[in-house]
């Protein structure tokens, strides 16, 4: 996109890494038609700070995502704060995850994380829905949905702040505000964020960017996918490269260069394996 | 059991397959382009009703053949309009076409005929009469091959020869002409076929069309040929039994051929025993009725091998922009 | 943005889709030698003319409340369920089981009892498909499809065998006990000095498919398992991100769709025939698709779709009576109806979507 590389001097200061809260380790994933899309991937992440999984599209990273946030099957293990996570069970679901503390903004907006036919007040319980807060028995407690979101589409700057109006009469960055904001203002311990400012307008990146930072500072994990290698350096930590279903290496975020990055995600191993 | 009651039952079974066995191919056009047809049934109950009645007005049952198919062709055009064209639900769309046909074959017939909802009995030269194939007779003599010659494969209206000839004819076109590929293309994956330059929508309109002339063929066998006239509603589910068909045979025609004999061969039980008695349970013939329907959820269940039908059936086909 | 305005999405495109339908059939009449106007004056008389004529429609208005809805509520997860027909005929069987072999003192508890054996008869005939579906992927349409035919010919063998009463004459049970007869809206009325017809077979049914409208409207828009419905209707993808089972959904939607469609057995094998007869859906199940259709699966618009249906059942039945149109005619307006509202609902929208457009344009 045009211009990206001048927005992305994002201000952070160095993270100061608590206790992980993601361990992963030997994640598998076949496919309904035979292929391994998860050649046995592991990886943790720590409170406080970002990894960023760089990687061209279609490496794995999807459903790396997908299997952490409850919408794939997988084998290996995953401990989320210390306990395993259900990874081809009966709790292996979107729910049981955000239960877990994990929240999640999937890359394809449009099509997961939003029912662009449901209004905003609507999409911003999308997943939480269940919550005993904001229901009596049975009934969901709408007026309340509609004013908390109106609130939270005021705090994250969501234009025009209507709560009223459907997910597809917003513009992409709105759209992804409105995501962001759900997912973030429930204090998960871990994000799963990704392609996270995909089709998002210039204003929004920066804001979107932002909250990102502002949530690791909260001392929250973060595991940001993105296809574009600038804004995995701008905002990550450290970096992890996955290819053809494998993590190739990491670095810590200061000292990687977009060369050696962009050697690993063509599948040229550098030596620094992880 | 007795070769000639073996023979009849069999007899039987051919002729009532055949309708079964044209819809059934039918559907099988149309939903290996893409475009679910539940409405064969309407189609079919259309086509009886106008061959038999312009067979009766005319006395010409070829007249009638084509009246009846003509009459198919609108309605399978009116199901290309909102299934293609206006990319509808075609489910949906072939629900209103058999109660389309329900309610006008009944309401056309009465004030046509005024005789309660059906046409004038035709007479002999206003059908389809039974062909007898050469040496029939003196063969008849010659032990079992002879009989089966004469009873089985010999006389029958030239319609079921149509049905049978249409199973090597469908395969033919499907698996060995360019039109078949590309038949077969559009309802696994109309994008490609319209990213090579070829029109989804005319190819998906060709179906239909044909889908058309075979429930015609279906529609006008059961008026003149199977019957003599049209009664009310006298498809009675055979456009679903044919749907049916068509999943047991996972869409592909020579299995087509078989699963509706295998439905005939139960009607043609059903039709000659009441209550069938096997020895350690007595089956009602209303079982014997729903066995083809049970069947078919059977195999719906994935139990013997699993249906799959084409990738892009039921989806009416938007272009990107 | 929108297109259109939603009140042109809700109530336009409907107007006219029934207009085409009107219009059309009033063709047809013609085309069959009767005069369409008279036509609709018979059938305004013999169906809202007397109260007797409104015992009719409303009679007919509560079967397809029930299927209606029935088909709404499916809509909504975006499953086709066909099988209404075969539902309600398996409705009737739970209701005549219930009615027959269980004594009852007061048909205020008859009617609780059988309300709930129909919707489970109903919902039982409905699970199958459902877990085809969500299991296996087997087309719900085909399924239920093939289930109507196998309920037609289960309740064939019941009604000219085990359930037959010795001695009976037709295909179906013996007279429920008296004491589960329901009032009708006679009854009802009666004590508040309304004159109502004694010999129109409506019956408090109505009001319990009144009652279904409500809680239907209430399920879909008000609860949580309303918005999983919904939310899986609109994208099977977002709905596993929400932690939605398809599966579980899927079961639960048809299992809802069933039961409803069950129901309509209280009024038509309940409350008027008093006894379950050969071919006693009529045909109900298959309208509750165009009523669905009409009322844009919203309760409401079903109710309202419901009375229309009913008023053309009523009157259709009068334009048999008095002129050579054939009861037939109703199906025929049934289908254009599901033509107009359902396949064919693209041809009045796009059109009307270009005409807002236009207005648009001009008024900025």
């Amino acid at each position: 996109m045009v211009g990206r590389k001048v927005l992305l001097r994002v201000e952070k200061t160095p993270a100061t890494p608590g206790k992980p809260v993601l361990e992963v380790e030997n994640l598998r994933v076949i496919d309904p038609a035979g292929v391994e899309r998860l050649r046995g991937v592991s990886l943790n992440i720590r409170a406080g700070e970002v990894l960023g999984l760089a990687g061209v599209a279609g490496n794995g990273q999807s459903e790396l995502l997908e299997v952490l946030g409850g919408m794939m099957r997988a084998t290996g293990t995953v401990r989320m704060n210390g306990a395993p996570l259900d990874l081809s069970g009966p709790h292996a679901d979107g729910q049981s995850r955000r239960a877990a503390g994990i929240a999640h903004v999937p890359e394809d907006r449009q099509r997961k994380g939003l029912i662009m036919d449901y209004a905003a007040w609507e999409n911003s319980v999308f997943g939480y829905h269940r919550d005993p807060a904001i229901a009596t028995g049975p009934l969901m407690r709408n007026s309340a949905i509609l004013d908390h979101a109106s609130a939270q589409m005021q705090r994250f700057d969501v234009r025009p702040p209507n709560p009223r109006l459907p997910a597809k009469a917003f513009s992409g960055g709105n759209q992804q505000k409105v995501v962001l904001a759900r997912e973030i203002e429930r204090g998960p311990d871990l994000l799963l964020i990704g392609q996270p400012t995909r089709g998002v307008d210039i204003g929004a990146i920066e804001f979107i960017h932002q909250q990102i930072v502002a949530l690791r500072d909260a001392g929250k994990a973060i595991l940001l996918v993105s296809v574009e290698l600038d804004e995995i350096m701008a905002l990550s930590d450290r970096i992890a490269v996955i290819f053809d279903g494998r993590i190739m290496g990491e670095v810590a975020a200061q000292d990687a260069s977009a060369r050696e990055l962009g050697l690993m995600m063509a599948g040229v191993s550098t030596g620094k394996a992880a | 059991m007795e070769l000639i009651t073996v023979l009849q039952i069999l007899d039987s079974t051919v002729r009532l397959a055949t309708p079964l066995l044209l819809a059934c191919l039918a559907g099988l056009f149309s939903e290996r382009a893409g475009i679910f047809d539940i409405g064969l049934e309407g189609k079919m109950l259309a086509a009886a009703f106008f061959s038999a009645a312009i067979a009766a007005v005319t006395g010409s049952v070829w007249l009638g053949l084509g009246a009846g198919i003509v009459a198919s062709l609108a309605l399978s055009g009116l199901h290309g309009l909102a299934a293609i064209t206006f990319r509808g639900n075609q489910l949906i769309s072939g629900v209103a076409i058999n109660f389309l046909a329900a309610g006008l074959t009944v309401l056309i017939a009465q004030s046509w005929f005024q005789q309660g909802g059906r046409t004038p009995s035709l007479p002999g030269e206003a059908r389809f009469g039974q062909i007898t194939l050469p040496g029939a007779e003196a063969l008849r003599e010659v032990p079992v091959l002879g009989p089966i010659y004469a009873e089985l494969i010999s006389g029958h209206s030239i319609l079921v020869y149509v049905a049978f000839a249409c199973v090597p004819l469908t395969w033919w076109i499907l698996y060995r002409t360019r039109f078949g590929l590309r038949l077969r293309a559009v309802g696994e994956n109309p994008e490609a076929v319209d990213t090579a330059g070829i029109s989804v929508v005319r190819l998906r309109y060709s179906a239909v069309l044909i889908c058309g002339l075979l429930c015609g063929l279906a529609g006008a066998y059961l008026a003149t040929a199977l019957q003599a006239g049209f009664v009310q509603d006298m498809t009675a589910g055979r456009g679903y039994i044919a749907l049916a068909a068509l999943i047991f045979a996972k869409w592909r025609p020579w299995h087509a051929l078989y699963a509706t004999l295998l439905f005939g061969f139960l009607q043609a039980i059903a039709l000659r025993y009441q209550n069938l008695d096997l020895g350690i349970v007595t089956l009602p013939v209303q079982a014997m009725d729903a066995l083809p329907y049970i069947l078919t959820v059977v195999i719906l269940a994935g139990f013997i091998g699993k249906a799959v039908p084409p990738r892009a059936g039921g989806e009416p086909y938007v272009k990107e922009r | 943005m929108e297109r259109m305005p939603k009140w042109a999405d809700v109530v336009l495109i409907p107007l006219i889709s029934l207009l085409l339908a009107a219009v059309i059939s009033g063709l047809v009449i013609l085309a069959i030698g009767e005069d369409p106007i008279n036509a609709l004056n018979l059938m305004v008389k013999g169906a809202l003319g007397s109260t007797y004529g409104w015992g009719y429609t409303l009679y007919y208005a509560t079967n397809f409340m029930f299927t209606g809805l029935a088909v709404a509520v499916a809509f909504h997860a975006r499953l086709f369920n066909i099988g209404g027909e075969g539902q309600a005929m398996l409705g009737g069987l739970g209701v005549a089981l219930v009615c027959l072999y269980l004594p009852w003192p007061h048909w205020s508890l008859a009617l609780i009892a059988s309300t709930v054996g129909a919707a489970l008869f109903g919902a039982a005939w409905a699970l199958m498909p459902a877990v085809l579906q969500a299991k296996r992927g087997s087309h719900i349409v085909i399924t239920t499809i093939m289930f109507n035919f196998i309920a037609a010919a289960f309740l064939n063998w019941l009604l000219v065998g085990p359930l037959k009463p010795r001695g009976g004459m037709d295909p179906s049970t013996a007279r429920f006990p008296e004491a589960t007869n329901l009032p009708s809206l006679h009854d009802l009325l009666a004590p508040l000095g309304i004159a109502f017809s004694k010999a129109a077979p409506a019956n408090i049914s109505f009001l319990i498919g009144i009652l279904a409208c409500v809680l239907v409207w209430v399920l879909i828009w008000r609860t949580r398992l309303g918005y999983e419905i919904r939310a899986f209707g609109h994208s099977e993808p977002a709905a596993r991100y929400a932690g939605i089972s398809p599966t579980k959904i899927t079961v639960i939607t048809m299992l809802i769709s069933g039961g409803l469609a069950g129901m309509m057995a209280i009024n038509n094998v309940m409350g008027e025939a008093e006894r379950l007869v050969l071919n006693a859906t009529e045909g109900a199940g298959f309208i509750g698709i165009a009523v669905a259709l009409m009322g844009r699966s919203h309760p409401f618009g079903v109710f309202l779709a419901a009375i229309l249906f009913g008023f053309l059942y009523q009157g259709g039945a009068e334009l048999a009576l008095w002129t050579s149109i054939p009861r037939e005619l109703i199906i025929v307006i049934q289908a254009l109806v599901i033509l107009f509202t359902g396949a064919l609902d693209n041809m009045v929208r796009i059109p009307l979507e270009r005409i807002f457009m236009a207005l648009r344009r001009r008024g900025a």
